[in-house]
């Protein structure tokens, strides 16, 4: 489970998030919509740990990020917007990298690697440098690392962007996977179909603050409109930085 | 434990693989012995031979037993340049000019004018006309003590004061500066082979978006650190220390003896220096990545470690031109080190307080810095590469 209560954070003047506070539950997809700049990615390094907030707090599984970030992140895989690879490394050797962070060894590791390769199908691919790969290949690399470790709790930030249409339905295979095992799934993005698509849960995200939240139907029963694309301009007020 | 060999397989995996790092790391390794070699060989060969050299005789028959010592002195007229040489003794314009009374003046006791014309700023030639002037000085004496001879005076009566030298420099002694360029040559290896790994670990990271990936990654600072400056002081010391080898290997097989030098090539000494090579590397590591760190970019990160690379170049060689050193310069890391591999290299003996002094000075320093990079590596601003 992952939480944030009442998170604030200003960069100098500029106020990225104020007073955000939501949960996303064990066996739901929970999506996070709002417009570019809307302060999603902010929010989400506030839950790895990365940025400290000026106010609130970030839980992961109940653990306190600020207090124990180490600990917190044992049960935390992230897919981030960029795939950066380490381009002399196989892909197999990037997994490896990323699995040994969460501490597998030896049997364990090994095991765990071929599993995820093979969830993936990424056979072909796990023994080549990434040099050259393409972006379907970078995000399989990228999601085998944010899953080599079995994570209870998975977070995606702008997980479709850049894919063709059979990356994205794997990713999508992927998730609800995933959640039908009872792990937390948590992804940003400001693609409506996807949102529409996967989430159980969509929490509108406008101007660093939360503006609505509930499922795709009650948003759409909430701004009275028939699709959500509707809704969600109804919702914050502005169709700017949104795709369809 | 295993999750920090995990990490440092990792950073031994890419820079063994960045085949631009490997080429720094050889060019770095073979560059100095190059250098030191054809610039020792080329002294050898100036200070050496005392080569032929043509100069313009005029009036030399007024003077025909001054030009025959001349031309024993291998001062000899333009008019026999061997052809490949012309050009070059043409340009140079030496010319000796006696005048036409010079029989005659000196059969009258009288002092004689003997005009040496030539561009005295040009270094080529000063060995040539410091030779002219000795042999025309030398002459010259002859003739005086020859004039009081005649006139039953001892000669001796000129010389009131002998004057011996005796010069207790020893062959290995003389060699300061280029013992200077040596120290220099290897610990500057440290740096040049490690700058690229340390650049492409850190900053090359960053711009490749892997970094931030990974400091959400359940592990300490201070271990991801840890892992890289092993890696890139491992690149740097090997470096440096096959440096310090091909380097001792190059000058022993040089024949430094011929300008009065000579170089001490014990097994000793160079596992002495290779001891001390490992805690400077480890500082030279975490210096340079410290720095990287803080660039956005990887062309950033370069223009920040060129600046750094001034160190281990200046450092030795003001060491060595210092006329006074404070005491206290025996003990930093860079000169301390060269100070403790030139006393090593002129065969001198090891001062052990000072070893030690530098060397714990040197790893307490680099803790320091490893400790305060994990530390920003946690802060925003360095890890997001706001400045």
């Amino acid at each position: 489970m992952l939480k944030v209560d009442n998170l604030s954070k200003k960069f100098g003047d500029f106020t990225a998030v104020e007073s955000i506070s939501f949960a996303a539950q064990d066996g739901e997809i929970t999506g996070i919509l709002g417009p570019n700049g809307a302060g999603k990615t902010t929010c989400l390094r506030i839950l790895y740990g990365l940025l400290k907030p000026d106010t609130g707090s970030a839980f992961i599984d109940n653990i306190n990020v600020d207090e124990a970030p180490i600990k917190a992140r044992q049960s935390l895989g992230i897919f981030p917007d960029q795939f950066g690879m380490s381009e002399r490394l196989t892909a197999r050797e990037q997994i490896e990298y990323f699995a040994q962070m969460h501490g597998l060894t030896g049997k364990a590791l090994k095991e765990a690697l071929d599993r995820v390769i093979s969830d993936l199908d990424m056979g072909e691919i796990a023994d080549r440098r990434t040099e050259g790969f393409s972006q379907g290949q970078r995000m399989k690399v990228t999601l085998a690392q944010a899953l080599v470790h079995q994570p209870q709790n998975l977070v995606l930030d702008e997980p479709t962007r850049g894919l063709d249409v059979m990356s994205t339905r794997l990713l999508r295979e992927q998730l609800l996977a995933l959640k039908a095992k009872g792990h937390c799934i948590l992804f940003s993005s400001h693609v409506m179909q996807e949102v529409a698509a996967l989430c159980d849960k969509v929490i509108v995200v406008a101007k660093g603050k939360v503006v609505a939240q509930g499922s795709p139907q009650e948003l759409c029963e909430l701004a009275g409109k028939e699709h959500l694309e509707d809704a969600f301009v109804a919702i914050i007020g502005s169709d700017e930085g949104v795709a369809a | 434990m295993s999750v920090f060999k995990g990490l440092v397989t990792k950073e031994f995996r890419e820079a063994f693989r960045d085949r631009r790092a490997l080429m720094a790391g050889g060019f770095a390794i073979v560059v100095g012995p190059i250098v030191m070699a054809a610039m020792l060989m080329f002294q050898i060969d100036q200070q050496t031979d005392v080569k032929d050299s043509y100069v313009t005789y005029v009036g030399a028959e007024y003077a025909p037993a001054l030009v025959e010592q001349l031309k024993a002195q291998q001062i000899l007229p333009i008019e026999e340049v061997p052809e490949d040489q012309a050009e070059k003794w043409s340009k140079r314009e030496i010319s000796i000019t006696f005048p036409a009374d010079f029989a005659q003046g000196i059969a009258q006791a009288k002092s004689v004018e003997v005009v040496v014309l030539a561009d005295y700023s040009n270094k080529n030639i000063g060995s040539v006309l410091r030779r002219i002037e000795k042999t025309i000085e030398r002459y010259s004496g002859q003739v005086g003590s020859m004039r009081l001879l005649m006139r039953g005076i001892d000669p001796r009566i000129m010389q009131p004061i002998e004057l011996t030298v005796q010069n207790s420099a020893t062959p290995e002694s003389k060699s300061g500066l280029i013992m200077g360029m040596v120290a220099m040559f290897i610990i500057m290896s440290l740096f040049t082979a490690s700058m690229t790994a340390s650049i492409d670990t850190s900053a090359g990271e960053r711009e490749r978006h892997s970094l931030e990936l990974i400091l959400c990654q359940p592990v300490s600072t201070l271990k991801i650190v840890l892992s890289k400056v092993v890696c890139v002081s491992f690149y740097g010391s090997i470096a440096s220390i096959l440096t310090m080898i091909v380097m001792t290997i190059t000058m022993s097989m040089l024949p430094l003896e011929k300008l009065g030098i000579s170089i001490v090539v014990n097994p000793m000494a160079m596992i002495i220096i290779a001891v001390m090579l490992v805690p400077l590397g480890y500082l030279a590591g975490i210096v340079q990545l410290f720095f990287a760190y803080r660039a956005k970019s990887f062309k950033e990160a370069q223009s920040y470690l060129s600046m750094i690379l001034i160190l281990p170049m200046l450092v030795p060689m003001v060491i060595t031109m210092m006329p006074h050193k404070p005491a206290w310069l025996n003990n930093l890391p860079l000169s301390g080190h060269s100070i403790i591999m030139e006393e090593l290299y002129k065969g001198k003996g090891l001062e052990l307080m000072d070893f030690v002094m530098t060397n714990l000075l040197t790893l307490g320093i680099a803790v320091a810095m490893t400790l305060l990079l994990a530390k920003s590596l946690r802060s925003e601003k360095v890890v997001l590469a706001l400045s």
